[in-house]
């Protein structure tokens, strides 16, 4: 997947390898001259040579220089690049998905994958441009050279690398599972501890203090042994390699002893054979301490992929032919949520006409905001047929589907900014007027006008300068303000008392007379002054009728009338 | 090493119980991210001594073990220098070698590798195992600290404060005692010794190859401030980031059926363009740092090949000490910078420290009684008597009374901030009473052991929280365990029967997973009224004589919430319970109805006797406020 990502990058990446690898010889160069100092200029006796090769080797740390700022401004500009590619594909993609194609994302593991996510794998990137390349390429350099000055001695390195090599990765494979216990462990410390403040107030009512000590016991005690045996493994890895190295320089000492007393091997030699030695044992020493890393990375990458992967499933059908079926219909709809074993909704069949006020009513639970999902085609449904203005719903455009039907959630999400920007999202170019005009219907013109800014009043993030009626009642307004055939209320009056309720309804009925308007609502004051009312229960509609007759003949809204009437007394005089 | 208390924790009685006062160090328990430094760092240090006092003698040679390993490391490039000076000396006097010095160099220098390698590691070990029980206890000291603290100081703090006291400065306290201390240590005795070793082998040198080093340090370090508005840059556009992604994922619903999808996906297109330029700027910029202060540690050594090259030419050093020096310079570099950053990283660990102390010192519950209950026996008779009360030096109850009879319904209505939750509160000895008596059964509740009272009472609270886990544990929740006893423990058909009390048993069944069902944290995947009906069923399988439901049902229906009270009524017919109700319809059948305003009683009867009486009730109730 990333290399699909990075092919727009070629050429800043293959910018990036040439001067890295470019840095990479200017570095082992330097040693190299070294060996020249010593040889022909120092046991020569030579100073013209020494300060020769001193020259070269500052030319070399110029160039050296150079290199590394040029490769690493290749290297920023494909690591953030791909990022920013990344991050726009990832919230192009999730801004469209349906509810159905987003079931099993939650919004927080979808923030992860757009921001975190992405971030692992820049550092991924960064890691495998950067680090794995001029790694390997140092490693393979400090031999060539090696073997350039010395065969016999720098086959000896070659020797120790895959044993190196071999331990480096025996031990971080030993120790790679203790580190996903570590993370599982403290995330788990730092939930419990999170909850616990929390639910505080639950956890001593139940007298469950000394519960929540014993599970947070568990939960360190299982962080602190995977720390201990990761960490005691880990921990053997670079004063090892140290021995290694250090064992074989000593080799490598003893070895030329003998050559130097015949004459087959210099001192430069000696000292660059080394100091090479050092710089591949270093960095195959680093390499295997990278290589943990890449496990964790090919997890943000799959997280990533897999919303990528992910197409919609929701599919725009050829548009069928056109039924006489005007407004909004339900034909025989059933319905299952994603992976459910029992039906939401069975046989919901209802239409609702422009002029026509209609009403949903039901318990908690009984599926009265499923069939808004459904109208807006967050869902497809099971079995039956769902008709907007004569067309099937599943051959229209989200766009159009949205242009026919104004729907007012029972969440009242608002964005950060200003009141005017929040309204405006129902309507492009709302003027002031027009605004206003809706905040007044929604009873919530005084309170801005009141306030300092007006219209320029700030909503901070999720709004939490505002209480939850006043919430609705903005979200209300920004209902109002668009132009529609139908307009859907879910429950979005549940946090206003009924005074205000009453005053903001008949603002609505004003309004909207000529269009068809669907409420969803669990007071009766609510729905009572609708055309028809459906009464549901476990996702069916039980009865239906105007209140005078549902009052009369249907068991469930007599109780549901039992349980509110008496306190309505006041609204219904 | 001390072990005495040095630290300036005010050790203080709590006095009258219920007035709140000033807690220890706890109140400047915002902005905990700062990496302030230690207000008081002497106090801090003796105090975290004291908790290592235990492990004194592994740490002391942890100590040692590095001092070790780092002299081993110092001496290790003389001693090939002098083997190449033996070589040197073979290869110019054409002398034989003497094979017998040359082996008992290398055979030194193997034991040096052996002691540098086995001190080091175990030093390390010693050194991980004491930091993560110190760690570990600390950890479980603070949830334990969180359990016994009183419910002031979570009103007085944020969670996320906490949370972080936990998680960024344990971390941190914990990183710096583990690597931290005897890295810096191991650092600071390589860089004498190394620097002792250079002048030693030519002061010249030694000097030039150190005059370098605070160059390149202050050279990095003015990179550094300059990059400085650029991270900080960087920082803020990835707050604005994160928070619009935030929001467009939250409010799918109106992105989608308002059609903005494309107005915001082009905004947000911008912001991610802004923030690619500023993110490749400020990472170039954090990169130049090392390949700077490089240029000049790289140029130091070319000057020092040169010079050297020619001391070693003129006879003034041995080319095995030339050898050496060089080594010495490569091993300089790192540690200067880790000297330079041990003071930042224990003054940051030391502030870190004291912030958790700070949160150990936080004053906590008393028991002001040691009696038992059985829960069983009691008839659930309640009396307030003249209860004062305030969360703060403000009274809000200036002598309450009130008298429940053993299985009374009662319900409780006003307006917010009528003090109808301090009722509850006060009964379950979430806070303390400044004066008067709550009495059960005719007995003073603070007479009883705190955890023995509360399992007298069966309560929903207001706050609907659940835990992270299946909803079958959450409602085994509410029931009583044993001390080896598991929430797995708790019969099924007991769980089951709670739900269906609590009319919850129908939708859970509906779930994909029905009571396996996995709530993530904050249980966002249930709606609001779901998640009422589970705490209620929580609060059902504890069959205690006293109910107490504190605005239970408010996002529950009407009818359900009618259909829950009496499933109740049946199954606890003889306990006493108290209703907070937002709704006046539900609660019309109560025994006995309080209305309370700013803290007192004003009105006590039935429905029908309150509205007669035509004051704040009938008012209420006319106006449809409640």
């Amino acid at each position: 997947m990333l290399i699909r990502y990075a092919k727009k990058y070629t050429r800043y990446i293959a910018g990036q390898l040439f001067f890295a690898t470019i840095w990479v010889f200017s570095q082992l160069f330097i040693p190299r001259l070294m060996v020249d100092i010593v040889d022909s200029g120092i046991m020569a006796g030579n100073m013209n040579a020494i300060v020769h090769r001193g020259l070269l080797m500052l030319a070399a740390t110029v160039v050296n220089i150079v290199s590394l700022l040029i490769s690493i401004y290749f290297l920023t500009k494909v690591t953030a690049g791909i990022s920013r590619d990344l991050r726009c594909d990832l919230f192009e993609k999730i801004v469209d998905w349906s509810k159905e194609t987003r079931t099993g994302f939650s919004n927080s593991t979808l923030i992860t994958r757009t921001v975190n996510d992405v971030k692992q794998v820049a550092n991924f990137i960064d890691l495998s441009l950067r680090k794995i390349f001029t790694l390997s390429v140092t490693v393979i350099g400090a031999l060539v050279v090696s073997f350039s000055l010395d065969a016999k001695l720098a086959s000896i390195i070659l020797i120790v690398i895959p044993a190196i090599l071999v331990i480096g990765l025996l031990l971080t494979t030993r120790a790679l599972p203790q580190y996903s216990r570590i993370r599982l462990s403290i995330d788990r410390i730092n939930q419990l501890f999170r909850e616990n403040i929390r639910g505080i107030r639950v956890i001593r009512a139940f007298n469950k203090s000394d519960y929540e000590i014993k599970e947070f016991d568990k939960a360190t005690e299982e962080a602190y042994e995977a720390s201990v045996k990761s960490e005691s493994t880990m921990m053997l890895l670079s004063p090892l390699i140290l021995l290694l190295t250090n064992v074989l320089i000593l080799i490598i000492l003893f070895l030329s002893g003998g050559r130097v007393q015949i004459g087959t091997i210099k001192l430069g030699v000696l000292i660059g054979l080394i100091e090479y030695a050092t710089i591949s044992l270093n960095n195959i020493q680093q390499f295997a301490s990278i290589i943990t890393i890449i496990p964790r990375s090919k997890v943000s990458i799959d997280r990533i992929a897999e919303v990528l992967s992910t197409e919609e499933i929701l599919e725009i059908k050829e548009r069928v032919l056109e039924t006489d079926r005007k407004g909004i219909s339900f034909e025989d709809i059933d319905f299952y949520y994603p992976g459910s074993r029992r039906a939401a909704l069975g046989g919901i069949t209802f239409c609702l006409r422009k002029g026509e006020t209609k009403a949903f009513i039901g318990s908690t639970g009984s599926g009265k905001s499923t069939i808004l999902k459904l109208l807006l085609r967050d869902y497809d449904a099971y079995r039956g047929q769902i008709c907007l203005n004569c067309n099937d719903i599943q051959s229209l455009p989200r766009e159009e589907i949205s242009r026919i039907v104004t729907f007012v959630p029972q969440s009242s999400f608002l964005f950060s900014g200003t009141i005017r920007e929040n309204i405006q999202t129902g309507k492009k170019d709302a003027t002031d007027d027009e605004i206003w005009e809706v905040l007044d219907m929604a009873e919530m013109g005084d309170f801005f006008r009141e306030s300092q800014d007006g219209l320029d009043t700030h909503i901070a993030q999720n709004a939490v300068n505002l209480s939850g009626g006043q919430k609705q009642r903005i979200s209300i307004a920004r209902g109002l303000i668009r132009e529609s055939d139908f307009y859907v209320f879910d429950d979005c009056f549940s946090a206003l008392d009924y005074s205000t309720e009453r005053k903001i309804r008949q603002a609505i009925q004003e309004k909207l007379a000529d269009r068809g308007v669907l409420v969803i609502a669990q007071r009766v004051a609510t729905v009572r002054h609708a055309d028809e009312i459906f009464v549901l229960d476990q996702g069916r509609i039980l009865d239906r009728g105007s209140h005078e007759e549902l009052a009369e003949c249907s068991e469930v809204y007599k109780e549901i009338l039992a349980s509110q009437l008496k306190s309505q007394e006041g609204e219904i005089r | 090493m001390s072990a005495e208390p040095r630290h300036n924790g005010d050790k203080k009685d709590e006095g009258l119980p219920g007035v709140s006062r000033g807690v220890g160090g706890a109140g400047r328990v915002s902005g905990l991210l700062t990496s302030g430094n230690a207000k008081d760092a002497k106090g801090t240090l003796f105090r975290l001594f004291k908790n290592l006092a235990s492990f004194k003698w592994i740490f002391l040679a942890a100590i040692l073990l590095t001092l070790l390993a780092s002299l081993a490391q110092i001496m290790i490039p003389r001693m090939i220098g002098q083997i190449i000076n033996l070589l040197t000396g073979v290869l110019t006097k054409k002398a034989v070698l003497d094979w017998r010095v040359l082996g008992g160099i290398g055979l030194f220098l193997l034991a040096l590798y052996v002691l540098n390698f086995v001190s080091n590691y175990l030093s390390n070990v010693l050194m991980v195992r004491v930091t993560q029980k110190v760690i570990r206890s600390l950890r479980n000291q603070m949830q334990v600290k969180l359990n016994r603290l009183t419910l002031s100081y979570f009103d007085r703090s944020s969670a996320g404060d906490m949370v972080s006291l936990l998680s960024n400065d344990l971390d941190n306290v914990a990183n710096t005692l583990q690597s931290g201390l005897t890295s810096s240590l191991s650092a600071l005795v390589l860089l004498v010794g190394v620097v002792i070793m250079m002048i030693s082998i030519n002061p010249l040198l030694a000097f030039l190859s150190m005059i370098v080093i605070p160059v390149s340090y202050f050279m990095v370090k003015f990179l550094v401030k300059k990059a400085k508005p650029l991270f900080q840059k960087n920082a803020k556009l990835t707050g604005v980031f994160n928070g619009r992604i935030e929001e467009a994922y939250r409010g799918e619903d109106i992105v989608k059926h308002y059609n903005i999808g494309d107005e915001l996906k082009s905004e947000l297109s911008a912001i991610n363009e802004e923030l690619y330029d500023s993110e490749w700027k400020s990472s170039l910029v954090s990169f130049i740092t090392r390949p700077a202060g490089d240029l000049i540690l790289n140029s130091n050594y070319v000057l020092l090949a040169i010079i050297g090259g020619r001391y070693v030419l003129n006879g003034v050093l041995s080319l095995g000490g030339f050898q050496a020096f060089l080594q010495y310079t490569q091993m300089l570099r790192s540690p200067f910078n880790q000297v330079l950053g041990i003071f930042n990283t224990i003054m940051s660990a030391l502030a870190s420290a004291e912030r958790v102390f700070n949160f150990l010192d936080a004053d906590e519950i008393v028991e002001l009684g040691d009696e038992n209950m059985d829960a069983r026996e009691v008839r659930g008779e309640i009396e307030f008597g003249q209860v004062e009360f305030g969360y703060t030096e403000t009274l809000l109850f200036d002598g309450v009374d009130l008298c429940v009879l053993p299985g009374e319904q009662v319900a409780i209505v006003g307006r917010t901030g009528a003090g109808k939750t301090t009722l509850v509160n006060l009964l379950m000895r979430f806070y303390e009473i400044s004066d008067g008596e709550i009495s059960i059964d005719g007995k003073d509740a603070k007479t009883y052991r705190i955890e023995e009272l509360r399992k007298a009472y069966s309560m929903v609270l207001q706050d609907t929280w659940l835990f992270s886990g299946t909803i079958r544990d959450n409602i085994a929740y509410g029931a009583d365990l044993s001390d080896n006893e598991d929430l797995a423990d708790v019969d099924f058909e007991r769980i089951k029967e709670a739900a269906e009390l609590a009319r919850a048993d129908s939708f859970i069944e509906r779930l994909p997973q029905g009571y396996d069902t996995v709530l993530t944290e904050g249980a966002s995947n249930l709606s609001q009224g779901e998640v009422q009906l589970v705490t209620i069923a929580r609060a059902m399988i504890k069959k205690a004589p006293i109910i107490i439901l504190d605005e239970a049902t408010s996002s529950v229906d009407t009818r359900t919430e009618l259909l829950i009270q009496h499933g109740m009524k049946e199954l606890a017919a003889n306990s006493t319970s108290f209703i907070i109700a937002h709704r006046l319809s539900t609660i019309q059948d109560a025994d006995r109805i309080i209305v309370m305003d700013s803290g007192t009683i004003v009105e006590v009867g039935t429905h029908s006797e309150l509205l007669e009486q035509n004051g704040y009730y009938a008012e209420m109730y006319l106006a449809g406020q409640a």
